[in-house]
């Protein structure tokens, strides 16, 4: 012990021999608060290691107080840490519920394992406004898969988000409102994706058609909405580091709207406005592709973009050199033969195709030739599903060297006449082994 | 001069003018329900302490005669604007009616500021604690306040490793 430490015992032990009866424990926590948050830092972390009332005191000092001791430490005390002490702190002490400090921060479920979602949180949105500001601050940098859905949370709380987590490898974001006004993609300039692998994007846009208010104005609100969408989409993949990036999942855009659904039983005039403008502004396309076509080791991508059209046309046409799996949800004439053919071209790879035309208003174009190409470009495809298509299935039996698993669903009655003997497919394609078609599925049998 | 009785918890009774008394939030809230409840505007409230000895309440009336000329700080005053007693700084009167107490008079004293509402003592008070702690390890802090460690198993070996960003550089 130094001179210094043995003067300092001694003073201590001096004013402690004349103290009274009185002990600090007998005070009431805010003054146990007050003290202890005037404390510079080292101190105030000292005081934590005190007692369990203590460290309860300096918790709630951190998580209230707008001048905590470690206000201004918040980046030393980021680059401090590295994930192998973290997991080592949780292997040893698992959760400490309460904790501002990243081996207590744990009462975050599922941090343990590098997973942060809003949506499973056993807290109630306010406690996670509270806490998870600060926490996201500290060890958002920690988190690998974020799953952000139906926006429970405040706008403040998706930037702390958006601007903490620095080692996404993967992304869910399912909702479009947040605080009742639309996500615009402005959110999205400061999230950091360098590394991320996989995307998920469901933005589900609900616009009902209230009483009192005129279609007109439901109407132009989908269509504000809908271009807000792609925007979102667009920024969000022109923040990704598209070498990375191997699985990209954009869903529909699902509107449920008493106009909309008026609309679309004679066709969807927006849609189809939309398609006209496309061809008439085939730039803006090529503008977006610019964007995009650094996704050259995508390998599974499924595309259900109701008719974000500028979008659908811009992922069709990206050079998918590993692009091993593809699922296709037809809206209208949101993807064309012409986008087919696209894909085949650069789907060399491809190892699973589906496509789903249940909401494909008019079908007829794919009933002329449009997937004969496939036999000459999809030679490594193994599974294919093809859900309420009428047209012509001949070109199936062009994978007769590598179609493992064929299902065919909501078969019309010639395509059913076509397809009688099931048994033919078996013989026409020998490597199947599985045919699912409607709700029957059969097997090869072996000899 | 308006008087007002202060009795103690041991039965000592202080007669101060009510408006050195009404420095003190909680004998200000007594004073005015006295005042409410009484029908002679005349007569001299008097209110009775429990919680605080004579001798914790001569220093706290003490305290008071001497700041009474100070602006009385709202009860909130850190949280609103972050300036407390460090911004006011402490007085050598302060530095000399703290400096003869035992920690066990400093810790009645900062119960009494905080129960009677006087918030220039509790920061002054809560001060020197406060002193008591500043570059202190977990161990001398113990030993200070004769606290013991309460952490079962691991848990303190886990606070450790939580504070080590800061305390181990």
């Amino acid at each position: 012990m130094n001179f210094e430490a043995s003067k300092r015992e001694n003073e201590n032990t001096l004013w402690m021999s004349k103290a009274g009866g009185r002990n600090i424990d007998d005070f009431p926590n805010e003054i146990i608060a007050i003290m202890l948050s005037k404390l510079d830092v080292k101190s105030f972390l000292q005081a934590r290691g005190v007692s369990k009332r203590w460290r309860n005191v300096t918790n709630i000092i951190v998580y209230q107080s707008k001048d905590s001791p470690i206000k201004n430490y918040e980046v030393k005390l980021r680059d401090s840490y590295d994930i192998d002490w973290y997991m080592e702190s949780i292997d040893k002490f698992g959760d400490s519920l309460g904790s501002p400090f990243p081996s207590g921060a744990a009462c975050i479920l599922g941090f343990g394992s590098k997973y942060f979602s809003t949506e499973n949180h056993p807290y109630n949105q306010t406690q996670l406004v509270a806490i998870h500001d600060r926490f996201l601050t500290v060890c958002g940098m920690y988190i690998e898969h974020l799953s952000i859905e139906k926006m429970k949370i405040s706008e403040k709380n998706l930037l702390t988000i958006l601007t903490s987590t620095a080692n996404l490898k993967s992304l869910k974001v399912e909702g479009s409102w947040i605080d009742g006004k639309p996500l615009t993609e402005n959110y999205w300039t400061m999230i950091r994706m360098n590394v991320l692998q996989e995307l998920k994007i469901g933005v589900q846009i609900l616009i009902a058609h209230h009483r009192g208010s005129s279609k007109s104005n439901t109407m132009v609100k989908w269509k504000a909405s809908e271009k807000n969408f792609v925007q979102c989409v667009n920024r969000i993949l022109s923040k990704c580091n598209g070498k990375k990036l191997v699985v990209l999942n954009v869903n529909e855009v699902d509107i449920v709207s008493d106009v909309f659904l008026e609309k679309k039983a004679g066709g969807s005039p927006t849609t189809f406005r939309s398609l006209e403008e496309e061809k008439q502004n085939p730039q803006n396309s090529v503008q977006n592709s610019s964007f995009y076509s650094k996704f050259i080791n995508m390998q599974t991508l499924s595309l259900d973009v109701g008719s974000q059209l500028s979008v659908t046309t811009t992922l069709c046409s990206l050079p998918y050199s590993c692009l091993q799996e593809l699922s296709i949800n037809y809206v209208s004439g949101t993807i064309t033969p012409h986008h087919l053919s696209q894909f085949a071209k650069f789907c060399g790879s491809l190892r699973l195709l589906t496509i789903n035309f249940q909401r494909c208003d008019n079908q007829i174009p794919f009933q002329e030739s449009s997937f004969m190409n496939f036999r000459l470009q999809l030679d490594k495809l193994q599974t294919l599903r093809m859900f309420y298509f009428w047209g012509h299935l001949d070109f199936v039996v062009s994978f007769h060297k590598t179609l493992e698993t064929l299902e065919l669903n909501y078969l019309e009655q010639k395509i059913q006449t076509r397809f009688s003997n099931c048994q033919n497919l078996f013989d026409t394609l020998p490597k199947l082994h599985k045919l699912t078609v409607g709700a029957c599925t059969l097997y090869r049998q072996r000899v | 001069m308006a008087l007002v009785r202060v009795i103690s918890s041991d039965g000592a009774a202080f007669l101060v003018s009510q408006r050195l008394a009404k420095r003190s939030g909680k004998l200000k809230t007594e004073i005015e329900t006295f005042r409410k409840s009484s029908d002679n505007s005349e007569a001299q409230p008097e209110i009775r302490i429990v919680t605080i000895r004579a001798e914790i309440l001569r220093l706290v009336l003490q305290w008071l005669q001497q700041h009474q000329n100070d602006p009385v700080l709202p009860a909130n005053q850190n949280e609103q604007d972050g300036r407390g007693d460090a911004e006011m700084g402490q007085s050598q009167w302060d530095r000399d009616f703290l400096a003869p107490m035992d920690l066990g008079i400093v810790m009645e004293l900062i119960l009494a500021a905080n129960h009677l509402e006087v918030k220039g003592l509790l920061d002054i008070t809560c001060k020197l604690v406060e002193s008591k702690i500043t570059g202190r390890t977990v161990d001398e802090i113990r030993t200070a306040f004769k606290l013991k460690s309460d952490f079962k198993g691991n848990e303190e070996e886990q606070t450790r490793l939580e504070n080590r960003w800061c305390v181990e550089n």
